[in-house]
């Protein structure tokens, strides 16, 4: 498997036919381009992060100049104080938590049956797993409203949680976790005596953790960060999501550009501390959904 | 057959059960409306954090001195919002107990059936209001509420009124030499042109908005519908657009982005004169002016030079929504609770609504209170002469193909004519679906 | 073939697969494969904020007749025209230059990363402030240069329009606000063709390399002769991806789009004109029709892409 250690090691051999200036240089050049073009990416989350602090006089009037003069940190304070953030914060971690474990659950079992066990109808329900990743988000939006509105569960935990407990790509990516253990492991653990399926869970599943954590990681993501769905299906503020809450929240706000800003740092927080902390499971998934297909 | 090809024929046919069973379950019968919150009174109110604290108070108060079901007060987003957020509810039979909501949206409510018709509350002998109170209430604030589609029921109640206004920065007018706010579109674009000239600002900010286009059109002296054709076509339409690109092409005033403040940032700053706007943003103002004091004042809309003054009535009705009988109920002893006489009062001091009742103008803690704060009584006497805008159905789509075109117009991507005529053609259309 | 498994003498596991099966199939045949149907039959009834009347293709119809309808489909297969070509390429760029370089590359690669996993509504926020006609950054920089300010959001007119200083005329091509919301986009989505790109980079094997030094060539040629021919699997994959991505694009416009009447429509894409058709004024008939459209689209590009799929990475 491909791990992240082998980029950073890999030099540019052919670089050797060009003279020892001409490669310096372009190495000089390449670093400041991608420094300034670095600048550029990150300046919105400079601006973002910076303009919380500032008091609305600074954040309203124009410049290219993004430290505030006085740290307010009042205005955190004062974000929670006007809308609640903290319930918002609640039902986003208690709703996209829910689903991952879902998710993982499911994926683990759906995934070790189609990558172990043989039995009738196989293929075919495999097919309509892979059917399910063909079927596009919004087909099923209108549908999946009615039908849940339906069993009562509009503007519920139950509403916002039950269509994504189950993904069929985190499916794909266990069956070809566990696909990558050796076959007379489980000759050898079915000799032993292990007949019972759950049992044989617990030995084969410590081998496909990086295939889970990823798949745990990417699922909590997108369930924090997804937008339409939670729109769609709560009403109040009781089941409101955080993405949904800062929507609203910049209505509240108003001209106050500054306490909004705090609002989006709060928000844009827990993904991008994930996602420093567990860097290299979002790449070892990226690469391997790029060199697949 | 074998085993395993049974399996098979066994899920290809429970799919296809599943694809047709859709035709059994879910053609079921309309279900009753429930209630989004069975232990309290659902309000969904569009008031920001700190003026809604009026409201909240209010609500508090009710719900000590009349026990029973809590009402509370719930911020739900802006009028589109509440309104979106009302459509889907109603499609998920799920409502809260009361909403505001401007006359276009209701008469999109009530066709499915989710509206209580305020009738029966009204003229119940126990909880409804004498017909001395009911007459105290301005007619044209009632009679907006009542739904010529619908058989003429009133299906909303006016919760409190405001009114479009004008805004004018003391200071910028000062700098420029004038000494009060136009009367007249014409002294209004004179106004513009000599600000122009003496301190290089633009002084109007245009908020792209289908209300201040209704009320524009009213005070050139036009309709804006006759019976359920538009008449956008109509010459005073047209030169409400033509007056508007006027301004953006000699570059006396701007559009800001729609849904945004910025007007307000710039009216505290000094960098425009002028704001037309709804009555209740008088609250907003007075914030920014604790912080950083500057000069204004509120003056009618301007009129168009042959013509009396006109302005355009809005500002919160709420539709009580079929939930349960007992949150019905509750919901209309809030209504008449927060439009009783004293509290009408409270409303126009405590917010920028205006008082609905003829009789709060005889009220001296009112009366003390314009006379300390002269502008806020401004307001107030535009209501006589405030219209409602229309509220047929399929109104709502229209607000948007309105906005639409005078964002088309302030753009300077068309002739005034053309649009005004592809929007009457559009507006009919929607207005008039078999 | 409806059965591949070989008849051996190990028993059926069939009672503990269905079990397991369970949970996953109680979700994905409700919410995904029932609803699929139950959109299509949806579209062939009408009725407001109900079932309403069987009308047949009725809803389908009034879609193709309704101006709306076109206009949204057109601002779609604008905005994916514009991003998913610059995304890829600004992406390849990006990760080509990270390829030649030793030291940094993780950070930055971390740092180029970090918009894709950010909440779309959190920054999007954060460019609309940026857009703003009056107080914005861009025209703040655009008047320090002396260019004319620009209404950005609020800008129906072609950015074509603009760009060739009124050669073209303005009702050609995506509008200006469209075009401030496939920068955005792009800029939120390039990090993920970089991540990509770099791992199939790194996967060339080096002899290649070792034999085009062999044969001095310069970088130039390098490239365009070992280096995107090897990656043509990585750039089909990206490009069916990306743009079944754009076709579904709902944060961003729901963000970004200004309120009355969206930019004279022309910020609005197929996504929101379901919301708006379905959530706001409740045509559930409609609403389905127009969504089946745009799914048939999204399922003929995802069939592709496995065939595609299929096809390039046995190539190897």
């Amino acid at each position: 498997m491909f791990s992240i250690n082998n980029i950073q090691n890999k030099k540019p051999y052919y670089l050797f036919s060009i003279p020892l200036l001409y490669r310096y240089f372009i190495k000089l050049v390449i670093y400041i381009f991608l420094f300034i073009f670095g600048l550029i990416v990150s300046f919105p989350f400079l601006w973002m992060f910076t303009t919380s602090f500032k008091t609305l006089e600074e954040a309203t009037t124009t410049s290219l100049g993004i430290f505030p003069s006085h740290w307010q940190w009042e205005n955190w304070l004062r974000v929670f104080q006007l809308a609640p953030f903290g319930k918002y914060f609640f039902n986003s971690f208690l709703v996209a938590g829910i689903i991952t474990i879902a998710v993982c659950l499911n994926s683990i079992l759906a995934g070790y049956v189609f990558a172990r066990l043989k039995f009738p109808g196989k293929s075919i329900l495999f097919a309509i797993i892979m059917a399910t990743m063909m079927v596009p988000f919004e087909s099923v939006l209108i549908p999946n409203f009615i039908l849940i509105s339906k069993l009562g569960w509009y503007n519920t935990y139950p509403g916002l949680i039950a269509p994504w407990c189950a993904n069929a790509f985190s499916i794909l990516l266990l069956r070809q976790a566990f696909m990558t253990l050796p076959e007379d492991y489980y000759e050898s653990a079915q000799i032993d005596g292990c007949g019972h399926f759950s049992f044989l869970l617990y030995l084969s599943v410590p081998f496909v953790k990086p295939a889970l954590i990823t798949v745990a990681l990417f699922t909590f993501l997108n369930s924090y960060n997804s937008l339409l769905w939670p729109l769609i299906i709560t009403a109040d503020e009781a089941k409101r999501v955080v993405q949904v809450g800062l929507t609203v929240f910049s209505g509240d706000a108003g001209i106050r550009v500054n306490l909004l800003m705090t609002a989006s740092t709060i928000v844009a927080l827990p993904t991008i501390l994930i996602y420093l902390i567990a860097q290299r499971y979002f790449f070892q998934e990226s690469i391997r959904v790029g060199l697949k297909g | 057959m074998s085993y395993p090809k049974r399996m098979e024929m066994i899920i290809c046919y429970s799919l296809l059960w599943i694809f047709f069973s859709g035709n059994g379950c879910f053609f079921s019968s309309p279900k009753e409306f429930i209630p989004l919150n069975s232990s309290q009174v659902v309000f969904w109110d569009r008031q920001t954090a700190e003026s809604a604290v009026f409201i909240k108070t209010k609500a508090n108060e009710f719900n000590e001195q009349c026990p029973g079901l809590p009402v509370k007060v719930e911020k739900a987003g802006g009028y589109a919002e509440i309104f979106r957020k009302v459509s889907a509810s109603i499609q998920a039979r799920k409502l809260p107990a009361l909403a505001v909501s401007y006359e276009s949206m209701t008469s999109e409510y009530i066709p499915t059936g989710a509206v209580v018709p305020i009738d029966e509350y009204l003229y119940d002998p126990d909880i409804g209001l004498s017909k001395e109170e009911l007459d105290d209430f301005f007619p044209a604030v009632i009679s907006a509420n009542r739904y010529s589609d619908f058989d003429n029921k009133l299906y909303s109640f006016p919760l409190a009124k405001s009114v479009l206004v004008l805004y004018y920065n003391k200071d910028v007018l000062n700098e420029s030499g004038i000494p009060q706010a136009p009367e007249t579109w014409d002294e209004f674009y004179n106004h513009l042109q000599i600000i122009k000239k003496k301190t290089g600002k633009r002084g109007y900010a245009i908020s792209i908005d289908c209300s201040t286009v209704s009320a524009m059109i009213y005070s050139f002296g036009g309709e804006i519908i006759k019976g359920r054709q538009t008449l956008f076509d109509s010459p005073e339409v047209i030169r409400v657009f033509s007056f508007l690109q006027q301004l953006i092409k000699e570059d006396l005033a701007y559009v800001i982005i729609p849904g945004t403040f910025d007007d307000q940032i710039a009216f505290a700053r000094g960098e425009i004169a002028y704001m037309i706007r709804s009555s209740s943003l008088r609250i907003a103002l007075e914030l920014i002016e604790k912080e950083r004091p500057f000069h204004w004042g509120i003056a009618p809309l301007p009129h168009a030079t042959n013509f009396s003054p006109v302005t355009v009535l809005f500002g919160p009705n709420i539709t009580i929504f079929k939930t349960m009988p007992e949150q019905q109920k509750r919901a209309w002893l809030f209504v008449r609770f927060m439009t009783s006489k004293e509290n009408t009062v409270n409303w126009a001091i405590e917010t920028g609504y205006v008082p609905i009742r003829k009789s709060s103008a005889e009220d001296p803690k009112l009366q003390k209170f314009w006379q300390e704060k002269p502008y806020t009584k401004v307001p107030f006497d535009c209501l006589k002469f405030a219209r409602p805008e229309p509220n047929l159905s399929g109104w709502q789509q229209v607000r948007d193909m309105v906005e639409s075109a005078e964002l088309e117009v302030l753009t300077l991507m068309n002739t005034p004519d053309i649009v005004c005529h592809n929007l009457k053609k559009k507006a009919d259309a929607v207005l008039n679906l078999p | 073939m409806l059965f591949s498994d070989k008849k051996n003498k190990r028993p059926s596991h069939l009672i503990p697969a269905l079990i397991m099966l369970l949970p996953s199939f109680v979700i994905l045949i409700p919410f995904f494969i029932f609803p699929l149907f139950y959109a299509f039959q949806l579209s062939l009834w009408g009725g407001k904020r109900n079932m309403g009347n069987f009308v047949g293709l009725k809803n389908y119809i009034i879609a193709f007749q309704n101006p709306l309808f076109w206009q949204s489909l057109k601002v779609t297969i604008y905005y994916a025209m514009m991003t998913v070509p610059t995304t890829l390429i600004l992406g390849f760029v990006i990760a080509y230059f990270l390829s030649k370089i030793t030291r940094g590359k993780g950070f930055l690669r971390t740092l180029f990363f970090v918009p894709y996993v950010t909440s779309t509504v959190a920054v999007a926020m954060v460019w609309r402030i940026f857009y703003n006609p009056q107080a914005g950054l861009f025209n703040f920089v655009l008047d320090s240069f002396g260019f004319p300010i620009q209404r950005w959001l609020l800008e129906p007119r072609g950015l074509l329009h603009i760009l060739s200083w009124g050669i073209i005329p303005p009702q050609y091509g995506p509008s200006l606000a469209l075009f401030c919301i496939s920068l955005f986009d792009i800029w939120h989505t390039f990090g993920f063709a970089v991540v990509v790109f770099l791992a199939g980079m790194s996967t060339i094997p080096k002899e290649y390399y070792e034999s085009a030094q062999i044969d001095g060539a310069r970088p130039l040629p390098i490239l365009f002769h070992i280096e995107l021919p090897l990656l043509t699997p990585t750039w089909l994959f990206l490009i069916t991806v990306q743009l079944i991505r754009s076709l579904q694009t709902f944060s961003s416009f729901y963000a970004l789009s200004p309120a009355g009447g969206r930019t004279m429509g022309t910020t609005e894409n197929l996504m929101l004109h379901i919301y708006s058709q379905f959530y706001e004024y409740g045509y559930w008939g409609y609403g389905s029709a127009v969504a089946i459209f745009l799914s048939i689209l999204i399922m003929t590009l995802t069939f592709v892409q496995w065939q595609w799929a299929r096809r390039y990475v046995f190539y190897q």
